[in-house]
């Protein structure tokens, strides 16, 4: 009887330990909350994600730009390991946002781009890239007019002049060659023909 | 007794899940972001009677206006109906690209070159169009786009601990990034790449490894943007991925040697 019953509680303790790790895993890749919008449409939340553990280094003090919340900071109770997941997941989720249209996935990342590590803005930066709206530029100009690091500031403005190209998907059509161009093109033409023969 | 077969089995069930996972060990797909600029003519020159002026445009690439472009290519359309799985016409908004390490040798090809790393239009809910590839309806081979790393020139430095395994390794190589959407627009771009890699202990024959891929290629080569001469500027892809290998690859730019010597 006696090794039943220990074998038994071995299994349930098992188990519960398995199903503690999946749920573990699930609400780390699941935050409860979305991350605290700024810029476009911004809502009024306060709330903080669950593994948005870097609040805003620095406020986008622009007119469209509401001032992001302070969150509170939980940095230091992670290890490196746990710091560098949650720099990923983060990282992941902006480059999610970044295939969207819709202006909630443009505030996250605009709000990222205040982050606190370094990692993480340089990740906003691309997905604001990325995402490929216009609306972003004023925000991306005064976020740069805050920084103190030249390379991010750098960074930033860049983002705003390569956000204010058109797409080449919107290049509009080809245009008809000038009587140079072909010109051009019918000799080189008859170079290849003459170099290969066929 | 009843109760020792059930843990007998439940153990079982455990080891065979874990076989299978083993089993299913590759490189992890790198999601890219590719970003870049693109200058050509968009007009001829103009002549005000005093002076004759032309002028650069610049364009911008991102994943989603690539995307666009093979969307509103009819060649690519007509691909995607032979060759997805749904026979859809469109790339699904939302899609992105991933790199795909896995692939290499498998498009053998003299156009090509023996190595050539596939790029596959992928998302969330299992969409995936391979850049690459052979259209059976059609009989004919297609190619709209690869990301190619430099076999004979991958050089790299590496740590490793000789009694877990894990280490890490940084890698250098010349790169080419080439897209072309059949519709008169096309990139073939040129650089140098760097692939760090970091490795943790070797556990059953795998290890967790995170791969961090950086492939500038600056070095424009017959762009065309609308069936214009072109150059592109700036072109960059980038990813980041984590997943379970097999331990045999650490170092990967000598277990890549080894491939190029020995065929795959």
């Amino acid at each position: 009887m006696k090794p039943k019953f220990v074998m038994a509680l071995l299994l349930v303790a098992l188990l519960v330990l398995g199903a503690a790790f999946f749920l573990n895993q699930l609400l780390i890749r699941h935050p409860a909350n979305p991350p605290v919008p700024t810029g476009v449409a911004a809502a009024s939340t306060t709330s903080e994600p669950a593994t948005a553990v870097f609040p805003a280094a620095a406020q986008t003090d622009t007119a469209s730009s509401p001032p992001m919340m302070a969150a509170p900071v939980a940095t230091n109770a992670l290890t490196p390991e746990q710091q560098q997941a949650a720099i990923d997941a983060e990282t992941d989720r902006l480059q999610q946002w970044s295939m969207n249209d819709d202006p909630v996935s443009l505030s996250n990342i605009l709000a990222d781009l205040t982050n606190s590590e370094k990692e993480v803005r340089e990740a906003a930066i691309e997905a604001t890239k990325q995402f490929g709206s216009t609306n972003a530029i004023p925000t991306l100009k005064a976020v740069a007019a805050n920084t103190t690091d030249p390379e991010e500031q750098i960074a930033l403005l860049q983002a705003a002049d390569f956000l204010s190209l058109p797409a080449i998907s919107d290049s509009g059509v080809q245009l008809p060659r000038t009587p140079e161009q072909i010109q051009a093109a019918t000799q080189k033409q008859a170079q290849r023909q003459s170099h290969n023969p066929k | 007794m009843k109760l020792t077969k059930l843990t007998i089995l439940a153990t079982a069930a455990m080891l065979a899940l874990a076989y299978s996972a083993k089993a299913q060990v590759s490189f992890p797909l790198v999601k890219l972001t590719i970003s870049g600029t693109v200058s050509y003519n968009a007009a001829f020159p103009a002549d005000n009677g005093k002076t004759t002026k032309s002028a650069l445009t610049n364009v911008n690439i991102t994943v989603k206006s690539l995307i666009n472009l093979l969307n509103a290519s009819p060649t690519v359309t007509s691909t995607l109906l032979d060759v997805t799985t749904n026979q859809i016409n469109q790339i699904p908004a939302g899609s992105y690209f991933v790199y795909d390490l896995n692939t290499n040798n498998v498009f053998d090809d003299s156009d090509f070159g023996e190595y050539v790393m596939a790029l596959i239009v992928t998302n969330i809910n299992g969409f995936s169009f391979t850049l690459v590839g052979y259209d059976s309806v059609a009989a004919t081979n297609y190619d709209y786009g690869f990301l190619n790393i430099d076999s004979q020139n991958l050089i790299g430095s590496y740590s490793q601990n000789d009694a877990t395994g894990a280490g890490s390794e940084s890698d250098l190589t010349g790169i080419e990034f080439y897209f072309n959407d059949g519709n008169g627009n096309q990139l073939d771009d040129f650089g140098n790449g760097s692939l760090k890699w970091s490795f943790g202990k070797v556990s059953g024959g795998v290890q967790k490894t995170t791969l961090s891929i950086n492939f500038p290629a600056p070095d424009g080569w017959s762009d065309t943007v609308n069936g214009n001469a072109a150059v592109a500027q700036n072109v960059k892809c980038s990813g980041k991925a984590t997943g379970n290998v097999a331990s045999g690859i650490f170092p990967f730019y000598l277990w890549w040697l080894y491939l190029d010597i020995f065929g795959y």
